[in-house]
């Protein structure tokens, strides 16, 4: 049963409406107010869909109970059609520019009564069904998208502490969940991690983070470079997406294994390495083909050497904000270079910071996921 | 009063009553009086106020009233006086006044109407107002419509 509510105070003008509309549609409830107070009373005792609004009314008019309805966020979504005499034509205008949906004059023609009337209702209870659905399914869809948030946010840490290793992260996605990972794990005493931006953000990019983790994880006991670990991603992205746009990533692996650093670059941006005792900020540059794209790719794998105090600063491109440039890092670097002084104790200082920097230069606003990976021994 | 001040109330009456399916309507007698005093079954009566003031008085027979009020409601028929025939009346006062307003504001004339009011009741006089006051009858399928049309002029 829907309400329509009928606002006149001329009792005859709503015993007219009730009758045409009871006549003409189903399943409906007619409720009457005849004036603007007792409307707002019954819209708030009432779950309303329609109100028929009469223009002129004594104490509280038409256009009130209308700006009344339409800036109130629980009852904006009610469909309003208002009523007029012919010589009220200048409100009525008035009225549809603040949000009512149709209107009519009185007296009621043969016509209106037969056909008009009837239709313009049964199109607003119909406009005011769908904009509930809508607002119904963003809800659903709002739930699911915190869940998967909660998933992918219980997968990324922010903190890590192993034997000769500190992991320190931050991710934060554009659209509460989005396709930048990183990952960061110590096996058989050796520390791997990698970080990865997946091409687009959102729900379809989330999902393949979730199974480059899992690909990830696996790759490491099998494989023993950070090249071949790459190459193991890259197949099996190929194989599975066939090397559409979906499954388009570019990825960094690093492996540290006492004081060596070994590492392989897939597309991404070159990472920052901080060296403690030389105080230098440089750039890891190495490269490779983005994973998934192509069949049978090698990926080269290099070493260096890294001491206590050193640290790897790894991020995506979001950071820079600049979509389709896979690798620049030279703003990074000027800032790691900038802020040297929170390489030796304040690594959580140094994201803090970084974030809101980039963010700054890109007007204030993410357009694409940020993640930011920092890895220092200890 | 001049004629121009009486003919948009005629044109309304025959419009609205239009609407309703009346038609055929004659004009029957035009008399000029001192004041408003009417003498009916049934009176609704508008004030005006703007550029022209006064009121207008619409006054029938109980049978016309009944008859009018069914018109105005579907053809619903109607065996007294109650409630909602009067509201009936007096939003048909409120249309008939409301639609010469519109014919006023259309000649650069502007005027607001008050809400309608009715008096019914055999045997009634009474004195709506010290203007002249032009009463127009007129005769239409349903009975006579006497308007009184008292404007401070």
């Amino acid at each position: 049963m829907k309400n329509i509510l009928v606002v006149d105070d001329v009792m005859v003008n709503r015993m007219l409406v009730k009758k045409i509309l009871l006549n003409a549609l189903e399943d409906i409830n007619i409720l009457e107010a005849e004036d603007g107070f007792k409307a707002m009373k019954i819209i708030a005792q009432n779950d309303i869909s329609v109100v028929i609004l009469d223009v002129m009314m004594p104490d509280k008019d038409g256009i009130e109970v209308l700006e009344e309805i339409k800036t109130s966020p629980k009852y904006k979504n009610i469909s309003v059609i208002m009523c007029s005499a012919i010589h009220d034509i200048e409100k009525v205008k008035k009225a549809l520019s603040l949000g009512a949906m149709d209107y009519f004059t009185k007296p009621l023609t043969q016509e209106q009564i037969a056909i008009r009337l009837p239709l313009k209702v049964r199109n607003a209870l119909e406009s005011y069904q769908q904009k509930r659905e809508l607002i119904q399914f963003y809800e659903h869809i709002k739930e699911e998208m915190q869940l998967a948030e909660e998933l992918q946010k219980s997968m990324i840490a922010e903190y890590l502490n192993f034997e000769s290793i500190t992991m320190y992260g931050k991710y934060i996605p554009c659209e509460g969940i989005g396709g930048d990972f990183y990952i960061c794990k110590q096996l058989q005493g050796k520390v791997w991690f990698m970080i990865a931006d997946i091409v687009g953000h959102g729900i379809a990019a989330a999902m393949i983070s979730t199974m480059l983790n899992v690909i990830f994880s696996r790759s490491i006991q099998i494989h023993k470079t950070p090249g071949a670990v790459l190459e193991n991603i890259n197949d099996v992205l190929f194989e599975v997406f066939n090397g559409s746009r979906y499954g388009i990533i570019s990825a960094f692996v690093g492996c540290i294994n006492e004081d060596t650093l070994a590492y392989s670059n897939a597309g991404h941006p070159y990472p920052i390495l901080y060296r403690e005792t030389l105080e230098s900020v440089e750039e890891i540059s190495i490269n490779g083909f983005l994973l998934g794209m192509f069949e049978n790719i090698k990926y080269e794998t290099l070493n260096t050497r890294i001491g206590s105090g050193d640290t790897v600063v790894l991020y995506t491109d979001g950071i820079i904000g600049k979509e389709n440039e896979y690798v620049n890092c030279e703003s990074v670097h000027t800032f790691c270079i900038k802020h040297k002084q929170y390489f030796a104790d304040n690594i959580q200082a140094l994201i803090k910071e970084m974030i809101p920097f980039f963010q700054n230069q890109n007007g204030g606003k993410y357009i694409d996921d940020v993640a930011v990976m920092i890895i220092k021994k200890t | 009063m001049n004629a121009k001040y009486v003919n948009p109330f005629l044109k309304a009456v025959e419009h609205v009553l239009g609407q309703f399916g009346i038609v055929d309507i004659t004009k029957k007698s035009l008399q000029t009086k001192e004041d408003m005093s009417i003498e009916s079954d049934v009176t609704a009566f508008v004030g005006v106020v703007g550029d022209i003031r006064g009121n207008v008085a619409y006054a029938f027979s109980e049978e016309t009233a009944k008859k009018l009020a069914s018109a105005m409601m579907m053809g619903m028929p109607v065996e007294a006086l109650n409630d909602m025939t009067r509201s009936a009346l007096a939003e048909l006062s409120n249309m008939f006044t409301g639609n010469a307003a519109a014919i006023f504001e259309s000649e650069k004339c502007h005027l607001d109407i008050t809400p309608p009011s009715l008096v019914v009741g055999e045997e009634v006089l009474f004195v709506l107002s010290f203007f002249q006051t032009l009463t127009v009858s007129i005769d239409t399928a349903i009975g006579t419509i006497d308007i009184h049309i008292g404007l401070e002029v």
